[in-house]
């Protein structure tokens, strides 16, 4: 408990500080904030359940459209839409999870995969729903209490979402549910011979993990003022797969956020762009030859070196 | 009626090409290469190149050939040498990574811009066959894939090597045990699968275009069919190419071209849900 506070504390005073910071430099941290979110909930399948999704970019876009659809179409305020949609990436991942658990590692990133390409399909054609292929713009926002919501308060909310997806995570970590899902990536039928429901629990993470990747979906619309076919490809949930890996894989969730300030803040704070698949692809590779455990692991091993303890 | 059945089919041929690569490096190596479309594109771009250059047909499908072949090697040293110690997920994450980075390095080296491709041999030379006009490129793909099946059936069923290749598909261990260099048919399973998929390459080019993500295209159907056929099976991942080809091409004449891919998509779950040994396979997919 103490730690949950301490961290809403820490989550509220980056959301304050990132009012404070330059106009360009707070979009890119609201940015940075919501690939921190996705990387999240990757690495909650690929590190702590032990499955690779590369569905994150259409989990991504259900949320954003999602978000709009009820926003603008249906008229709904913003706090009946994200909790709606929220609730239905969750219901969707959970889906996910129930095909996931027929498959093998390798059919199941071949699922994702295809699950890209069906998302690309709605977003292109999906009629009046997804702006006939242009995509949706977000309407004016008046939040009570604030105005008319601007890119700023966005920003911040993003900021604050990211620190506390990062605390929750790290304390769900600790908790059964945490324990559980390492048990079971570690060997699914040891795992169930303790009595752990595969099916519930890896579903349940699938769940948890859409859930996820809708809010970094619906944060990202809100933040970019629209939602595009191109946001929602094949090479984002790649991006994110290579900040996950690149950040680490010791069950840390410090690597949710080391990956995306590595790959993706410094290649756009120093206008890399065109490099971008290349840097994601080469940085993928390089860790995965020469540091298994990303840069967490990086990090463990100079302490244990500085500290002289042996992990 | 005929001219659609006959597209379909040549479709399905370099799906089938495709698939037969993807099939073989799984079967030895037990990962699904998803850059298996960059080598496609690699060999669409060396035969355009070599085609500037003014090479005869023969040269350019040689320089395409081995431009897959050492694009196959590289994977293979990667793959199987770097990261042999490493758990499968983390190598197909790799080939993930390969897949990205060869699309990004072509956009930097060369435009996005798709770029045109003569057809290999004939040219936009088009035949009539009982009324129905054929263009000869179609003809050429299911020439190169009736070869390449019987080459392939020789291969495996009458040579040492082919018969050792399926001995470390079956069990590496005990291929190793009976003195077979299981390392050397990995690399060679992984230049068969770099050359077949060089020359799906050249032989798509004229209808796509060469362009960056090119292979992005057709991998996804090409690794349904080998789905289709079994993940683990050559010949069933030849025939799983040749029904993908099709069905796409006969929903995108029934249904539009917007279902092409819902209706792939729906072939490869079910597949996998219900029959994840596909037509042919012999089912060491595990369902855990």
């Amino acid at each position: 408990m103490r730690r949950l506070i301490i961290g809403l504390a820490i989550a509220l005073l980056l959301a304050v500080a990132t009012l404070f910071v330059g106009g360009y430099l707070r979009f890119l941290l609201g940015q940075l904030a919501v690939a921190v979110i996705a990387v999240a909930s990757l690495s909650l399948l690929g590190n702590m359940a032990g499955m690779i999704s590369l569905a994150s970019a259409a989990f991504m876009g259900f949320g954003g459209y999602g978000a709009l659809i009820l926003l603008t179409m249906m008229g709904m305020p913003l706090v009946f839409a994200i909790p709606l949609t929220l609730a239905a990436g969750w219901v969707v991942g959970w889906g996910m999870g129930l095909v996931a658990i027929r498959l093998h590692g390798i059919s199941l990133a071949i699922v994702t995969f295809g699950f890209i390409q069906i998302f690309q399909v709605f977003a292109k054609q999906g009629g009046e729903l997804s702006g006939d292929g242009y995509g949706l713009v977000v309407p004016d926002i008046v939040v009570p209490g604030l105005g008319h919501m601007t890119q700023d308060h966005v920003a911040a909310a993003c900021v604050f979402a990211a620190a506390m997806t990062v605390v929750l995570t790290a304390n769900l970590t600790k908790s059964r549910i945490g324990r559980t899902w390492l048990a079971i990536k570690e060997n699914p039928i040891a795992a169930q011979m303790q009595g752990v429901n595969l099916l519930m629990v890896r579903s349940m993470a699938f769940a948890t993990a859409g859930a996820m990747a809708a809010l970094a979906g619906i944060l990202q619309a809100l933040l970019l003022g629209i939602t595009n076919p191109n946001l929602y490809t094949i090479d984002t949930s790649i991006s994110h797969l290579a900040m996950m890996v690149v950040g680490g894989s010791t069950g840390m969730s410090l690597g949710a956020v080391l990956g995306p300030a590595l790959l993706f803040f410094l290649p756009e704070y120093f206008d890399l762009g065109a490099y971008h698949e290349v840097l994601f692809g080469g940085a993928l590779l390089i860790t995965l030859v020469i540091a298994p455990t990303g840069l967490v692991g990086v990090w463990e091993r100079l302490a244990a070196l500085v500290t002289g303890r042996k992990q | 009626m005929l001219s659609n059945l006959i597209g379909g089919l040549a479709v399905g041929s370099l799906y089938g090409l495709i698939a037969v690569g993807v099939a073989l490096v799984y079967r030895t190596t037990g990962l699904v290469n998803f850059a298996q479309g960059e080598l496609v594109a690699i060999g669409a771009y060396a035969y355009i190149f070599a085609t500037a250059w003014g090479g005869s047909p023969l040269m350019t499908m040689l320089v395409a050939l081995l431009s897959g072949m050492a694009a196959g090697a590289v994977f293979f040293l990667i793959i199987d040498v770097l990261l042999r110690h490493h758990q499968e997920l983390r190598k197909v994450v790799a080939t993930i990574a390969l897949m990205t980075f060869i699309q990004g390095g072509a956009r930097l080296l060369v435009t996005d811009r798709p770029q045109r491709a003569e057809a290999w041999l004939f040219g936009d030379r088009v035949v009539t066959v009982g009324g129905t006009y054929l263009p000869s490129n179609t003809l050429v793909i299911l020439a190169v894939l009736t070869a390449i099946a019987v080459g392939l059936y020789v291969w495996f069923s009458r040579t040492i090597m082919g018969k050792a290749m399926a001995a470390v598909a079956e069990d590496p261990l005990r291929a190793a045990l009976s003195g077979i260099p299981v390392r050397k048919m990995l690399l060679l399973s992984w230049l068969v699968a770099g050359a077949l998929a060089a020359l799906a390459g050249v032989l798509i080019s004229p209808a796509t275009g060469v362009f960056p993500a090119m292979g992005g295209q057709v991998f996804l159907a090409a690794t349904v069919g080998a789905v289709i056929g079994g993940l683990d099976s050559i010949f069933g991942a030849m025939l799983g190419g040749l029904l993908v080809g099709v069905v796409q091409t006969y929903a995108v004449i029934s249904v539009g071209g917007a279902f092409r891919d819902l209706i792939v998509f729906g072939l490869l779950l079910a597949f996998l849900l219900f029959k994840p040994s596909g037509l042919f396979g012999s089912l060491r997919l595990r369902r855990v």
